[in-house]
């Protein structure tokens, strides 16, 4: 028997083996001068793997492109780039561009059908580099593919087989336009052809024929483009990073670097972060007669005491005991997770602590979770599951708790934690802020010290600021012009000063008015730019995938100096929000209502999320903004990303980096950027993200 | 005595890893905690006199070095532990204990459980095995019996979920086998498990005494961790 299995296994281990080989390029392991799965200018039929987050950045002939694609599912990918085109106006007059592009798998390949995609290249705006394609790649053997297509746009601009469904309009608008919707696929088409050879593991050539004239290059600057055939190899380095090197148009070189980042591949699934404390046992009745008894709970000085010990066990562990209520049968304990990433985990360390901690005739543990001060949701456990299925099966304790909205328990009085309240916390840190590849200012940079404190009076009620001081920089010798009728297009008047400004200080107020509901009141310097006062309520039943919320700001434009003064422009802004958590990562968000220029009209954002906290994004805003000139774009749009700190090191930190990819930055369309809007961390500890973290909760 | 000295003036690491006082009405409790927290105590001494001894290679500590080291500095029950992969000895003491399960820690902060000898799940590795079903195959191995039966590792993955490692295992009876470790002898019958998944195998393999307790053992983890070799100081 055993050696039959182990032929088996032989056989299923080559067999994975060969599998792994064929499967390596149809990842799209390799990539375009675009960012994109393809050759070197022309794509290929291929996708990222799903979830992949893929960064490139080009050098070379044309100047730069920097590129940020995201397989949003499994067939989608969207890609935002940053790009400078040398010499596009004149010589030595480069264009700074930003661009999105969308990718679509259409079909997969299957026996002799090849996959097919389709694609739009920079298709909003000025689109510098505004082509679409329908391309096929086909696998001619385990390391040679074949790729083909028809390309539109700068694809079609050689050897044209003529123009299938009509003339190309111009761009509608220069800057800031919707999509070009009847630009695509219009005007002449050329076929496109590309090889791509995986020589040895790690190198891959790739050679192309590119019907990209490059007309406007070689027309405003004399570009050399000697030939329309392109030579590239890829080398990959490690799991995850690639470089390439082309050789292009007959005439010139290019490097770039490519790295991709799989947000299900974490260097530690499980993390790093040290072992919890093991459950202990309760002793029998026999030994701890008193205990068992329940007697105890008369007796004043237990309850403080337990408290103390629990506050201080938690604490160390990096959870924050705000309040707690003890009976002989029931222990609630409200606690504020300052470590971990999934709530989950945190709950998981909090039971355990417990388990050590109460007498012995507590079975009831609810673990409220607290949520800058609000009370948002109750996990009750008993304690005899939590010693009996001790690092067990965590799917097997989860169908034993039960999880309601915090406001639905009643375990008695709540005795808040002694010495905690008011709290006081401040923080010296340095920061940068950078203008990167804007069309004026290519690249400034401040760099200085921001010094923020946090004082809460009482759970729910905050004060908070920061102080910031410009160290050394160039953003003041920035030349943008601010817009006419500023709201945001003005932002440089406020990075040009750096002196001892105070990006934000408000009072704020959190509480839960009512079950299923969540309130906000902000008052102060809200952001950077305007200060006022900002409400918030928030309609979230603790199991529901849909939630509601309104928010209303009356708030009036900060002087430039970002200290006390005022400008004079006041405006009411404020949504209606619908928030619908769709399943399988996806979360989807619809807001109506004013923005702050007085505009009115709605943003839609999609969301996928992986449970360990990455975050992809794409949002369009669309309002009744008149005028269509740069800083008054009635159209935003952008991608976002949001990297978990944890993730990265291993090391258990709620720590997680956004970085916003816009369009615009005008003026239309434009929120306010008030701190600790509720949805998100409210629903951190509802149903859906607890359930999806519960498997760490014996971690 | 260097060993103990040094502990005192170890870094207090073992702050960080308190177990919760007793509420006073509970002595149970409060000696659970003094012993968490001396046990860590130790281990950090013992840990710091192995790094020492390291600067001079010749000097180098022999596992039964130690082994005695740690004896001699800690009450409670002791295992010696090799992770094969990061090729280092050291030594493990009783973390935590409910019915059969043991859990024991590591200088490092990270953590072995055990239930009735057989590993069920690892903490702070990275690439931790969190929980595992071992009832069938514990059942052959401490009875000493041959046979077959089923056993499943999890492993958390990215998305935060427990993915089961499905095992069909064949437990069979070797050779009567012993081994000394600082001057201890331990006696018992070595019991081989070959456990197939996914087109592999991995074998472990236990020593078993008369009493049916493992008293070493060479384990697998998991794919990434590999084997972990545990042997008994103190049970």
């Amino acid at each position: 028997m055993n050696r039959s299995r182990s032929v088996v296994a032989a056989l299923a281990v080559s067999l994975a083996a060969l599998q792994a080989a064929s499967a390596e390029p149809l990842i799209g392991g390799s990539r375009n001068s675009f960012g994109l799965p393809g050759l070197i200018d022309t794509p290929s039929a291929l996708s990222l793997p799903d979830g992949v987050i893929g960064a490139s950045t080009y050098f070379g002939a044309g100047g730069q492109r920097h590129s940020f694609a995201f397989q949003i599912t499994p067939r989608l990918t969207a890609l935002f780039r940053y790009s400078r085109i040398d010499d596009y106006f004149a010589p030595d007059d480069p264009l700074y561009d930003r661009s999105i592009d969308l990718h679509l798998r259409l079909l997969d390949e299957k026996g002799w059908r090849p996959a097919v995609a389709i694609g739009v290249r920079d298709f909003i705006g000025s689109g510098a580099f505004a082509s679409e394609y329908v391309v096929a790649t086909k696998t001619i053997t385990p390391t040679l593919q074949v790729s083909a297509g028809i390309g539109w746009g700068r694809l079609g601009s050689s050897n044209s087989i003529g123009a299938p469904f009509g003339a190309r309009p111009g761009p509608a608008v220069v800057d800031g336009s919707p999509i070009n919707y009847d630009r695509w696929f219009r005007g002449d088409a050329a076929p496109f052809l590309g090889v791509s050879w995986q020589a040895t593991e790690k190198l891959t050539l790739k050679a192309e024929y590119s019907p990209d004239a490059y007309a406007e290059e070689v027309a405003r600057a004399g570009f050399d483009r000697a030939s329309p055939l392109n030579l590239g190899l890829d080398y990959r380095i490690g799991r995850s990073a690639s470089v390439s090197a082309y050789y292009l148009y007959g005439s010139e070189v290019g490097v770039q670097v490519n790295i991709a980042i799989d947000p299900r591949r974490p260097p530690f699934p499980s993390g790093i972060e040290k072992t919890p404390l093991p459950v202990a046992p309760r002793p029998s009745r026999a030994a701890d007669p008193v205990g068992w008894s329940g007697e105890w709970a008369a007796e004043a000085q237990v309850h403080p005491a337990v408290q103390a010990a629990v506050a201080k066990a938690l604490s160390a562990d990096g959870i924050l005991l705000e309040s707690m209520a003890l009976s002989a049968s029931t222990a609630e304990v409200r606690v504020r997770n300052q470590t971990y990433a999934t709530q989950a985990q945190a709950l998981g360390h909090v039971a355990r602590v417990l388990t050590r901690a109460l007498p012995p005739s507590v079975e009831y543990l609810v673990l409220t979770s607290v949520a800058n001060g609000m009370p948002t949701s109750s996990v009750t456990l008993r304690r005899s599951d939590l010693e009996a299925m001790e690092n067990g099966n965590s799917a097997a304790l989860l169908t034993r708790a039960t999880i309601t909205d915090a406001l639905a328990v009643s375990s008695g009085p709540l005795r808040p934690t002694d010495d905690l309240f008011p709290r006081f916390q401040w923080a010296l840190t340095p920061y940068a802020e950078a203008s990167i590849f804007d069309p004026v200012d290519p690249f400034l940079i401040d760099v200085g010290i921001a010094a923020s404190m946090r004082y809460e009076i009482s759970p729910g009620l905050v004060l908070a600021g920061s102080v910031r001081q410009k160290v050394a920089g160039n953003l003041d010798q920035s030349s943008r012009v601010p817009g006419p009728s500023p709201v945001r297009s003005d932002l440089v008047s406020y990075q040009r000063n750096g002196d001892l400004t105070i990006p934000s200080l408000t009072l704020s107020w959190y509480g839960r008015p009512a079950e299923n509901l969540y309130a906000r009141v902000s008052f102060g310097l809200l952001e950077r730019m305007f200060g006022g006062v900002s409400g918030e309520l928030l309609w979230k039943p603790v199991d529901s995938r849909l939630a509601l919320g309104a928010e209303l700001n009356y708030v009036q434009k900060r002087d430039y100096e970002q200290r006390f003064g005022f400008l004079d422009y006041t405006v009411v802004t404020g949504h209606a929000s619908v928030y619908y958590d769709i399943g399988s990562g996806f979360t989807g968000r619809l807001d109506v209502g004013r923005y702050l220029a007085g505009d009115w009209g709605g943003t839609v954002s999609l969301n996928r999320e992986f449970a360990n906290g990455w975050r992809i994004g794409a949002f369009a805003t669309f309002t009744d903004m008149p005028g269509a000139g740069p800083g008054d774009a009635r159209f935003d749009k952008g991608l976002s990303l949001t990297i978990p700190i944890g993730w990265t090191t291993g090391k258990p930190t709620i720590a997680s980096f956004t970085n916003t990819f816009g369009m615009s930055g005008g003026d239309g369309g434009a929120r306010l950027a008030v701190d600790g809007r509720l949805y998100d961390s409210v629903r951190q500890s509802h149903v859906g993200a607890l359930y999806s973290g519960w498997g760490r909760f014996w971690r | 005595m260097t060993a103990a000295k040094r502990l005192r003036h170890a870094p207090l690491l073992a702050v960080l890893l308190l177990a919760v006082a007793g509420c006073g009405s509970d002595a149970g409790q409060t000696e659970t905690s003094n012993m968490a927290r001396g046990l860590l105590k130790n281990l950090i001494g013992v840990a710091t006199a192995g790094r020492a001894a390291e600067a001079a290679p010749s000097d180098a500590p022999t596992p039964d070095q130690i082994a005695a080291a740690a004896l001699g500095s800690f009450a409670g029950p002791l295992m010696l532990v090799t992770l094969e992969a990061q090729g280092q000895t050291t030594v493990m003491g009783l973390y935590g204990e409910n019915g059969p399960m043991r859990t024991y820690a590591l200088p490092s902060e990270q953590s072995l459980i055990l239930r009735s000898g057989i590993l069920v799940g690892t903490r702070g590795f990275g690439f931790d095995m969190m929980s595992a079903e071992t009832d069938a195959v514990a059942a052959l191995i401490l009875a000493r019996k041959e046979g077959a039966a089923a056993k499943v590792q999890r492993y958390l993955d990215a998305e935060n979920v427990e993915r089961p490692l499905p095992m069909e295992c064949a437990v069979s009876r070797g050779d009567k086998s012993e081994y000394e470790v600082a001057g201890l002898k331990f006696r018992g019958i070595q019991m081989v498990e070959i456990c197939a998944f996914q087109g592999q195998a991995v074998g472990s393999a236990y020593l078993v005494s008369d009493k049916g307790a493992v008293l070493a053992s060479r384990q697998w983890i998991g794919p990434e961790l590999g084997y972990v070799t545990l042997q008994t100081l103190r049970p």
